[in-house]
């Protein structure tokens, strides 16, 4: 018996395809693909708020929109870092 | 946060809910929001639609508004269905879903609430269960067809199937009790969109064909419109 | 089990997964033909499996690329230091219903931490960490707002290339940052 394979892309591939998908640069096959994938999966739905989070995130590391205590602060974090206080 | 989509929205000057374009449905999250880009659509006032959204033309259907005729329903459960306006200039139909340039939220349809959307992925998570006992009974495996038949809930039935699963990988009949039972949990928990699935994954593999799968859409969207009132097959709303 | 048998099933349906089914098999047949060539230069650094599959994956998108169902290009082009999750986040290539799909959904992240210059220091950290293009693109982008236009133009990559990067290097910042956000102790 034949069995024909699912349209569904996998979650592993899903988490390769957020960046093209957030770019706009998804066809309009692909792009349905992917969020039809999303509505019947609540992990990548999750995943997929991750990247946008951490893309805020990155935003707000602009000098130009930290306040400068802020930034201060995130120095001294980051240079105790590279101290070797981490890995 | 949602970079990757440009809407324009302007003020409609129509007071009438009805314009000139075709009404189909449209499934948003709480809030009127958007489910993957977390726009917030603008919502109808009294008898005034909604403001009309519009996506850049140049990128159609890339970007556009995306909507449901009748039978695209189960694809795209969520926690609120609306009917939309469309405008008319552009729409293309797809497998899933329709696209237009151009879409105004015209009316809250108020009888798909939480409490039909759950009564829905049970509903699909009993027809996988009938699957599964039908093959089976075909297999000869009938006390397990009847321990499956004999459920009364859904908490039972994922009771029941899940251990039936857990016996082989390779055997197709406990692969398809693992369907049930995957159908079951997320019917248990109103993930209804997942359990629809599953059940139509169910059907794909039973029957070998995609044609199965959509076969089990159908059937879903059938409960659907029989349950909301709808026209089957009309992309028009007469709830 | 010989090797083959123990592998060819497995291998026909992950092919299904770029290709129409009935061109599966003949997709896993040419990653055999591959394997045998390809056996004498197999250094050990990865599993044999592993290795076996990489070949069989690379088949497949070749041949995905020319029937209909393709997935897109960008996602398909990477070895495991790339890969944006670890393969062992999802369920593995021989689970009967759910191959690929994830094995436990990601835990969902603090709105508190969200905001927390711990959480900033960590971010700047993690593109510190990254290649230098990968950190130029996403700095770029990201950080500084440019349109990928505008980097494509500044850096001399092409589009695709920019988004691979953008991809690399945003995948690797949220890794960095997922263990703390979803409730993790602090560095």
């Amino acid at each position: 018996m034949s069995n024909e394979a699912s349209m569904d892309i996998t979650c592993q591939e899903l988490v390769e395809l957020v960046t093209d998908y957030l770019e706009g640069a998804l066809s309009h096959e692909d792009r349905t693909r992917f969020e039809q994938h999303l509505v019947m999966c609540g992990g990548c739905k999750e995943y997929l708020r991750e990247m946008r989070k951490t893309i805020a995130i990155s935003r707000k590391l602009s000098d130009e929109d930290l306040p400068a205590n802020v930034r201060d602060d995130l120095l001294a974090l980051f240079r105790k870092w590279k101290a070797g206080s981490l890995r | 946060m949602s970079a990757m989509i440009c809407w324009r929205s302007s003020e409609s000057g129509k007071q009438a809910r009805y314009g000139e374009g075709m009404i189909a449905l449209k499934f948003l999250a709480r809030g009127a929001v958007g489910p993957f880009t977390g726009f917030v659509w603008p919502s109808p006032a009294g008898s005034t639609a909604g403001a009309w959204v519009e996506s850049p033309p140049e990128r159609f259907p890339e970007r556009g508004i995306h909507a449901c005729l009748v039978e695209h329903l189960p694809y795209w459960t969520d926690d609120e269905l609306w009917e939309v306006e469309l405008s008319d200039e552009k729409i293309l139909r797809s497998a899933m879903q329709i696209v237009a340039s151009r879409g105004r939220l015209v009316e809250r349809v108020a009888a798909w609430t939480p409490r039909l959307a759950q009564e829905f992925g049970q509903a699909c998570a009993l027809k996988a269960r009938d699957r599964a006992v039908e093959l089976m009974k075909q297999g000869t495996r009938l006390a397990e067809a009847e321990q499956l038949f004999a459920c009364r809930s859904i908490a039972e039935l994922e009771k029941v199937a899940r251990p039936m699963s857990a016996q082989s990988k390779t055997d197709s009949l406990s692969n398809i009790a693992g369907y049930v039972a995957d159908a079951a949990t997320f019917a248990r928990i109103s993930d209804v969109a997942t359990a629809s699935y599953i059940a139509a994954e169910l059907a794909r593999v039973t029957s070998g064909s995609m044609q199965g799968f959509l076969l089990e859409r159908s059937w879903q969207g059938r409960w659907i419109a029989d349950r909301l009132r709808l026209a089957h097959g009309s992309p028009h709303v007469s709830v | 089990m010989s090797l083959v048998e123990r592998h060819h099933r497995a291998m026909v349906r992950l092919a299904g997964a770029y290709v129409p089914s009935a061109v599966a098999e003949e997709v896993a047949q040419e990653a055999w033909i591959g394997v045998v060539k390809g056996l004498h230069k197999f250094e050990g650094r990865s599993s044999l499996k592993a290795w076996i599959f990489r070949i069989l994956i690379n088949c497949a998108q070749f041949r995905g690329l020319r029937e209909a169902r393709a997935v897109p290009f960008s996602a398909l082009e990477c070895d495991a230091q790339d890969r944006a999750v670890p393969e062992e986040r999802f369920l593995d290539a021989e689970h009967p219903r759910w191959p690929g799909h994830w094995a436990k959904y990601p835990e969902p992240w603090s709105d508190q931490r969200l905001i927390s210059n711990e959480t900033l220091a960590m971010v700047a950290n993690a593109m510190e960490g990254l290649p230098l293009t990968q950190r130029e693109v996403m700095r770029l982008r990201d950080v500084e707002g440019w349109t990928s236009a505008e980097v494509c133009e500044a850096l001399e990559i092409s589009e695709a290339n920019q988004r691979v990067l953008l991809h690399r290097a945003r995948s690797k910042v949220r890794r960095a940052i997922e263990p703390y956000m979803s409730g993790g102790e602090a560095p």
